[in-house]
């Protein structure tokens, strides 16, 4: 899974994935690239992220925590 | 084949295209720069909620324009209870489509490449007229606009409104559509700049047996051969020979090219019920020559490239042949399924020619003409200029302070030459202040006839209304409501409206412009009194008590204070 989310954020943001990934580190992770991360994250993952996650879904760290909390 | 081949620009810059629409398209950027890869072609979506102005600074080769019915601003479940609803709705739409005219001739003249609006992503299970007649104002204001008009509602239906359509994307995001579709959609703008790109395909060269007819003439006999109703297959290719007439009614050269007898193929062609006869062909090569060597000889004749040429024929070998020996030509084969024919030929040959350009602009000749012919027919049948403005059931609607229309006065501030008392060009910010101060009165009237709706066309700003002196700042009117004495009446509720807060005489003047002489004399014409007199500018006032009602037509007036 976290390979995967590495995968998307990779093909959205276009550079290097870290653990410290963020929208608050990196420019290019502004709110489009916000808006496609999480269409991308519902498609690939068959989900829908409630509202009050949108704005939290906003690190690599975050969206992995709570894919494994929403997916197991 | 190089890239520079393609350049529509002659400054070696890569190829580039504006997106401009009322929804989110992102990442639909990506997926049309990767569809055009070859060309060396850059995509930018104009900001969103900027459709209309983010055209204005750009080079663009050019522009694609997506509006959707899911996001125009206005609420659509009031198409329910409003009968009004699609005529404004569309007026503000057909006002807005004409700024965006403007604003991309001032520019460059990019290509223009739209969708037309459906209400498909809204449709019920019966069929809603106010959103047909919406939609079909808007696709004529647009065929105007642009090169060519691509078919939404069939993009939809290839890939299904469930395939297509994101609800959780459209209500966080005003993003409505999956990727899947947006790529998609990508690949059929990208067809259509393609298209553009390429050398304009102006030839059409035919095989004949079971191409332009069902079985081999040299076999069957010309009898024997199927093209009309009496069969099937002959309904097919009936079918197809007709869109080939109409082809070459619309320019498009038509040649044969076929191995055969030449007295067998010319005996077919002389058959009273078939579409298409010998005359109908710029250039016959019927012989048993290789079709590669007939193409060339084709070509000479017509002194054509061979990459304007598309080649038609059932044979695998013989489209294999030419793709591998004249890759210039685009060769393609009819499919194995004659029933599949007509439907391949409408959307697989047809759109190779340039028959976009020709719709846009028939729809925007009968768009013009149509209500204009109308107004002129019935004027013809009156005696007096009166008379004729009486029979229009003309209608003023006029909205004080309007603070959805700002936009769109601004623009009538720019746009309007003519019929320009004092020509001051205003920006939306400034005008926003004026409809928003106490202090000043912004009157804009939109007209209706039994023809239609012309849309917000008259405005007048009034500036000191907190003195008993008030000034007629500015007082301007759209052309295409100019000659029916729509000034008259609107001036008189005007000037009614200010005796009523107490306003006792207001000022005016007149400022000399290249454009505006058709109403240096208007102000006298209405009883104001001219106090100052220079070669530029007039100036005058008029005391309200004095001011008696000018207009004497059947005239109606809705005032929205």
């Amino acid at each position: 899974m976290r390979n995967k989310v590495i995968e998307l954020l990779t093909k959205v943001l276009k550079v290097g994935i870290s653990d410290e990934s963020s929208s608050e580190t990196m420019p290019e992770w502004d709110s489009l690239a916000h808006m496609r991360i999480v269409v991308m994250i519902e498609d690939s993952f068959d989900i829908e992220v409630e509202d009050e996650m949108l704005p939290k879904l906003n690190s690599l760290v975050s969206i992995i925590k709570y894919l494994e909390s929403k997916i197991g | 084949m190089s890239i520079s081949r393609f350049a529509v620009n002659n400054e070696n810059r890569p190829v580039s295209v504006l997106v401009c629409s009322n929804v989110t398209l992102h990442p639909f950027d990506e997926f049309l720069e990767k569809e055009l890869e070859p060309f060396n072609v850059t995509v930018k979506i104009a900001d969103f909620d900027n459709v209309w102005m983010g055209a204005e600074n750009a080079v663009t080769d050019f522009v694609f324009i997506h509006n959707d019915i899911l996001n125009l601003t206005v609420d659509y479940t009031s198409r329910f209870t409003d009968k009004d609803y699609s005529a404004s709705l569309a007026s503000h739409l057909e006002s807005r489509i004409s700024g965006l005219k403007q604003n991309l001739q001032k520019v460059n003249s990019p290509k223009i490449i739209s969708t037309n609006l459906v209400g498909t992503a809204l449709s019920l299970s019966h069929v809603d007229h106010n959103v047909e007649e919406m939609c079909s104002r808007y696709n004529r204001a647009i065929g105007g606009l642009t090169n060519s008009v691509l078919n939404f509602d069939r993009a939809l239906a290839d890939f299904g409104l469930a395939n297509s359509l994101n609800w959780s994307g459209f209500y966080r995001f005003s993003a409505p559509y999956k990727h899947d579709f947006l790529q998609y959609l990508a690949k059929q703008v990208a067809t259509e700049i393609k298209r553009q790109l390429l050398s304009v395909k102006k030839v059409l060269v035919l095989d004949c047996d079971n191409t332009l007819w069902g079985g081999v003439v040299g076999e069957d006999g010309a009898s024997g051969i199927k093209f009309d109703d009496s069969s099937p297959k002959g309904k097919c290719f009936n079918e197809v020979q007709k869109l080939i007439k109409s082809l070459s009614g619309l320019g498009v050269l038509l040649a044969v090219c076929s191995k055969n007898n030449y007295e067998d193929a010319a005996e077919a062609f002389t058959q009273e019920t078939l579409p298409l006869t010998m005359d109908s062909f710029s250039c016959v090569k019927i012989n048993w020559e290789d079709k590669t060597k007939n193409i060339e000889e084709i070509a000479k004749e017509l002194n054509l490239g061979l990459d304007s040429f598309v080649f038609l024929d059932d044979s695998s070998f013989e489209i294999s042949n030419m793709l591998s020996r004249r890759p210039e030509v685009t060769s393609l084969q009819v499919p194995e399924s004659i029933f599949s024919y007509p439907n391949f030929f409408r959307n697989q040959v047809m759109p190779l020619f340039n028959l976009s350009k020709i719709t846009a602009e028939d729809m925007n000749r009968a768009e013009y003409y149509s209500s204009e012919k109308q107004r002129t027919d019935v004027k013809a049948e009156f005696d007096s200029k009166e008379e004729y403005i009486n029979s229009l059931q003309l209608e003023i609607h006029i909205k004080n302070n309007d603070l959805n229309s700002v936009a769109r006065i601004a623009q009538m501030t720019n746009k309007t030459n003519q019929f320009n008392l004092t020509t001051k060009r205003y920006s939306e910010d400034e005008i926003a202040a004026l409809v928003e101060s106490t202090n000043v009165n912004v009157l804009s009237g939109s007209v209706q006839d039994k023809f239609g709706d012309s849309g917000k066309t008259i405005l007048a700003i009034v500036n000191d209304l907190d003195t008993k002196v008030a000034v007629l700042d500015t007082f301007l009117m759209s052309c295409r409501v100019i000659g029916r004495n729509l000034e008259y009446a609107f001036l008189d509720t005007l000037i009614n409206e200010l005796k009523q807060t107490g306003c006792e005489q207001i000022r005016a003047k007149y400022v000399k412009t290249l454009k505006n002489s058709q109403v240096q004399d208007l102000y006298d014409r209405l009883g104001f009194i001219r106090d100052k007199d220079t070669e530029t500018v007039r100036e005058y006032y008029l005391d309200l008590a004095e001011y008696t009602p000018k207009s004497t037509e059947k005239i109606g007036i809705r005032y929205e204070k």
